[in-house]
C-alpha cells in the first residue's frame, strides 16, 4: 500500500505508472488523437449505469484526451470563477457550472478504474460514517457549500501568504474529488494566482476508491505540484510529518450528525502551526422548535429552491428558538472535554436550553438541529444553503405529549423543563438531550 | 402377530416412512387429512397412486367410513407423523393403544403443530424425535421410544425436516424390535411447570425486533423460517422484505442503536447493528427478486447509518 502515500508529481505523465487501467497522454503528445478515451477505460458496470447519460455524451463528442483534460479543467476554473467573484450570479448560471464542473468530475473518476468493491463500500467506523466513494461524488455539485468554503478558504490563504513565504493545506476525508479544494488549486493554477512553492497540500481519506480517484483528478487537472501527498488514512488516526498552516474540515451531514468532523477536528488541531488556521472557523450548532409543515414544506413552496436568502419571516416568526447547543472553533475545541459514560461512550457536554412555557401548540413541534457554518471572515454556509446546514428533525423528542408507542430512544419533557445537549461520539455522532434540574 | 399399520400424513416428508413400510411388508395403508389441496398433498398423493399404495382418507365428518376401510385393509397398528390435525376418539378406539405419533420434539417440551420450527428458534442444539402413544390428549401419551439428532447450525426448517423424516423409519425399527421382544418400556411424559410450547406461527411470530433480539437469536428465527414462513420479515422505511438468511458477526462500534446499518460492501456484504453484536444479512427476498444483502442495499438505496427499524411519524 506504500505507493498510496507517495508524492504525485504535477505532470500528468508523472503520474502515468500510478493510475490502474489508464494511459494517460502526454500533453506534448504528437500521436494521433484517441476518440475512445473513455469507452478504452475499465468502468465499472455500476459506475456505468450511474453515469451512463455522461459517457454517452462523452463519446459522442469525440474528444481526444488532451481535450477532456482541458474542459475538466475549464469547467472547474469557470465554476470557481462564478463563485469568487464579488459580482452577484444568478442560481441558473451556477447551477449550469456546478453541474458541468460535477460531470467531468464523475467522467476522470469513471477513468481511474476502480472496482465496484472500492466504489460502494460504505460503513459506519468508531468516530463516524464513511461514505463510499460513488455516495460522495455528489458533493461537488454542492453549490453554497463549495461557494462558502472556496471563498473562505480563499481568503484565508490569501490572509497566510501576507504573512509567510507558503502554506502547507491539511484536507482530511477529502472524498474522491477533494471539491473544496482542488477546483480552486485548478483555478490558481489557469489564473496563475498562486505558485506550487507557495501552497502545498496533504489529502486524506480512508477510502481507497477514493485516493485512486483523487489521483486521477489531481492528473487531469494538472495540479499535481500543488500536491504534497496523497494519504490513505484515517483522519482520526493521522500524525501528520509537519506542521500544518491551514486544516479545512468538512465531515458532518445536516444537524451536525453521523460524521466525524468534531473527532478530526479536536485530533488534527493539535497540529496546527502558531499562526495556523482550522476552517470552518466555528460551526454553530442551534436547536429549534417548528410545526413540521410550516418549516419544511409550505415555507419553501414558493421558492425556487431551498436557500436561506429565501426564508419565510412568516415562518420564522413561527419558529421557537432554544438556541446554541454546541460551537465548535478553534477556541473552543480545547475546552470541550471528552465524559466516558459506563458503557464506554464518549460524549461532549453541550448546552443546557430551557423549553419556553406559554406555547399553545407546542405539543405538536419538532425539536430541528442545525448547524451554521462561518468557514472564514464572513464568509458562510448557512441554514438550507447545503445539504450539510438542513435543519435535522429529530422525531424522538416530545414535548408535553408522550408517545403513542413509546421506543427506549424517545425522550419526552415539558413546558419549562431545562434540557442539555450531549453530543455522542460514536460511529454516528449526534445530539442526546437530557432533561437536567437547570442550568 | 405380524403388524400391519395404517399411516396417518399429510406431507411427502413422510415417504421415506412409508416406503420403510412398504418395503418390510408392515404398510397396510396411508390415511391422508381432511384438508384443502396444497402442493405437498398433491405431489404425496400422486407418489402414492404411482406406487399403487394403498391409500384413504380420514373425514372429519363421516370418521366411521375411515374405519370400514382400515377394516378393508386389516390394520392392526397406525402411525402418525405430519398430520397435523386431531383423530376423534373413535379411531384412536379403534387401534387399542396401538396407534403412535412421531414427534419430532423431546415432549413435553415444544407439544404443539409446528415443533421443529420453535426449536429451530430457540436455538437448540439437537431435536428428539419422539414415539408416544396417541391419547385424547394431543401429543401428551407415554413414551414408547426415542431417538436424538443433533441440529447442524446451517440447518433451516427444511433441512431439518428432511433430516427428521430420514431417521423415522429408524425409530419406527427399533420400537418394532422392542414391541416384538414385548420390552417397550412405556414411560409416562413428566411434569414440566413451563413447557417450551410449538403453537401455530402468527404473522407477528416471524416479524424481525431489533431492539429486543440478539445476533443469534435473529439468526434462528430466519433459518427456522427459510424457506417455508419466507424466513423473517424485515420491515424498514423502503418496505418489507423477507430474509432468507443471516449470519453473526463481530462488531465493536459503540453507541449504536439496534437496527442501524454498520456496513455495506461487496466483500462483508450488509451488516447491521443488534443487540449485543451485529448480523450480516446474507440473502433476502423481494418482489422484485432474490439478492444477496450488498446487491439488495445498492438496488433500494438502503444504506450504513439507516436505521432499519424505520423512524414512526410522531403523531401519525
Amino acid at each position: 500500500m506504500a505507493h498510496r502515500n507517495q508524492v504525485v508529481d504535477g505532470n500528468c505523465s508523472v503520474l502515468e505508472p500510478d493510475i490502474e487501467g489508464i494511459k494517460m497522454e502526454n500533453r506534448n503528445n504528437t500521436q494521433a488523437p484517441s476518440y475512445t478515451a473513455f469507452t478504452e477505460s475499465i468502468v465499472d458496470d455500476l459506475l456505468k449505469h450511474t453515469i451512463r447519460n455522461l459517457l454517452q455524451s462523452v463519446t459522442q463528442g469525440a474528444l481526444t484526451k488532451t481535450e477532456q483534460c482541458q474542459k475538466l479543467q475549464q469547467s472547474f476554473t469557470q465554476a470557481m470563477e462564478a463563485v469568487l467573484t464579488d459580482r452577484e450570479v444568478s442560481h441558473p448560471v451556477l447551477d449550469n457550472l456546478f453541474t458541468q464542473m460535477y460531470e467531468q468530475a464523475v467522467l476522470s473518476m469513471s477513468k481511474a478504474g476502480l472496482s465496484q468493491a472500492l466504489l460502494t463500500r460504505q460503513y459506519i467506523s468508531g468516530t463516524g460514517l464513511i461514505m463510499s466513494p460513488l455516495n460522495c461524488r455528489t458533493t461537488i455539485k454542492d453549490i453554497y457549500r463549495i461557494k462558502g468554503f472556496a471563498r473562505g478558504i480563499d481568503k484565508a490563504i490569501r490572509n497566510l501568504l501576507e504573512e509567510q513565504s507558503n502554506v502547507h493545506i491539511l484536507y482530511p476525508a477529502c472524498g474522491p474529488f477533494a471539491p473544496l479544494l482542488l477546483p480552486l488549486l485548478n483555478y490558481y493554477k489557469q489564473r496563475a494566482c498562486y505558485t506550487s512553492e507557495q501552497i502545498q497540500v496533504t489529502l486524506i481519506d480512508i477510502q481507497p476508491g477514493a485516493i485512486l480517484s483523487l489521483r486521477q483528478l489531481i492528473a487531469d487537472l494538472g495540479i499535481g505540484d500543488f500536491i504534497q501527498n496523497v494519504v490513505e488514512a484515517d483522519a482520526t488516526q493521522f500524525w501528520p510529518s509537519g506542521e500544518i498552516d491551514l486544516l479545512i474540515i468538512e465531515a458532518m451531514q445536516h444537524g451536525f450528525s453521523k460524521e466525524g468532523q468534531f473527532s478530526m477536528s479536536k485530533h488534527l488541531s493539535q497540529f496546527l502551526s502558531q499562526s495556523g488556521l482550522m476552517l470552518p472557523q466555528s460551526i454553530s450548532v442551534r436547536g429549534i422548535l417548528v410545526d413540521g409543515e410550516t418549516e419544511f414544506n409550505r415555507q419553501w413552496k414558493e421558492a425556487d429552491f431551498a436557500h436561506s436568502q429565501y426564508l419565510d419571516p412568516c415562518a420564522q416568526s413561527q419558529r421557537v428558538e432554544l438556541g446554541e447547543l454546541l460551537k465548535i472553533s478553534q477556541s473552543t475545541l480545547p475546552t470541550l472535554q471528552e465524559i466516558r459514560l459506563a458503557d464506554g461512550v464518549h460524549v461532549i457536554e453541550g448546552n443546557t436550553v430551557q423549553i419556553p412555557t406559554g406555547i399553545a401548540d407546542i405539543a405538536s413541534r419538532i425539536l430541528a438541529i442545525y448547524a451554521h457554518i462561518e468557514v472564514f471572515e464572513g464568509e458562510t454556509v448557512d441554514q438550507y444553503d447545503s445539504g450539510i446546514t438542513h435543519p435535522r428533525p429529530d422525531m424522538t423528542f416530545y414535548v408535553d405529549v408522550k408517545p403513542k408507542s413509546p421506543l427506549p430512544q424517545n425522550v419526552v419533557v415539558h413546558s419549562g423543563d431545562y434540557i442539555r445537549f450531549y453530543y455522542q461520539l460514536t460511529g454516528l455522532p449526534g445530539f442526546v438531550p437530557v432533561k437536567v434540574d437547570r442550568v | 402377530m405380524k403388524q400391519r399399520y395404517a399411516f396417518f400424513t399429510g406431507s411427502c416428508l413422510a415417504l421415506p416412512a412409508i416406503e420403510y413400510l412398504a418395503q418390510t411388508d408392515q404398510l397396510a395403508c396411508v390415511v391422508l387429512v381432511d384438508a384443502e389441496p396444497n402442493p405437498d398433498l398433491n405431489q404425496l398423493v400422486g407418489y402414492l397412486q404411482q406406487r399403487q399404495l394403498p391409500l384413504c382418507r380420514y373425514e372429519r365428518q363421516e370418521p366411521h367410513r375411515l374405519l370400514t376401510h382400515l377394516d378393508g385393509f386389516q390394520a392392526t397398528s397406525g402411525f402418525i407423523y405430519l398430520y397435523r390435525h386431531i383423530l376423534c376418539n373413535d379411531v384412536i378406539d379403534y387401534f387399542q393403544q396401538r396407534l403412535y405419533n412421531l414427534h419430532p420434539s423431546a415432549l413435553p417440551d415444544y407439544r404443539g403443530p409446528f415443533p421443529l420450527y420453535w426449536q429451530l428458534r430457540n436455538g437448540e442444539m439437537q431435536v428428539c424425535l419422539t414415539l408416544h402413544q396417541v391419547t385424547d390428549q394431543p401429543d401428551a401419551g407415554p413414551i414408547g421410544s426415542q431417538l436424538v439428532l443433533p441440529v447442524h447450525p446451517f440447518d433451516t426448517l427444511q433441512s431439518l425436516s428432511v433430516k427428521v423424516s430420514r431417521a423415522v423409519p429408524q425409530l419406527m425399527q427399533e420400537f418394532s424390535v422392542k414391541r416384538d421382544e414385548s420390552s417397550v418400556d412405556w414411560q409416562p411424559q413428566s411434569i414440566k411447570s413451563d413447557p417450551a410450547l410449538a403453537p401455530s406461527i402468527q404473522q407477528e411470530d416471524v416479524v424481525i425486533h431489533w431492539q429486543q433480539q440478539s445476533s443469534k437469536q435473529l439468526v434462528d428465527l430466519i433459518r427456522a423460517g427459510n424457506p417455508n414462513l419466507g424466513g423473517a420479515l424485515l420491515k424498514t422505511p423502503k418496505g418489507c422484505f423477507n430474509v432468507l438468511q443471516a449470519t453473526a458477526v463481530d462488531n465493536a462500534v459503540l453507541g449504536l442503536r439496534p437496527g442501524t446499518i454498520l456496513s455495506l460492501s461487496l466483500e462483508s456484504g450488509l451488516v447491521v447493528k443488534t443487540l449485543d453484536g451485529a448480523i450480516r444479512l446474507d440473502v433476502i427476498s423481494t418482489p422484485e427478486g432474490i439478492f444477496d444483502g450488498y446487491r439488495f442495499a445498492v438496488l433500494f438505496g438502503v444504506e450504513p447509518g439507516l436505521e432499519l427499524n424505520g423512524q414512526e411519524s410522531r403523531f401519525g
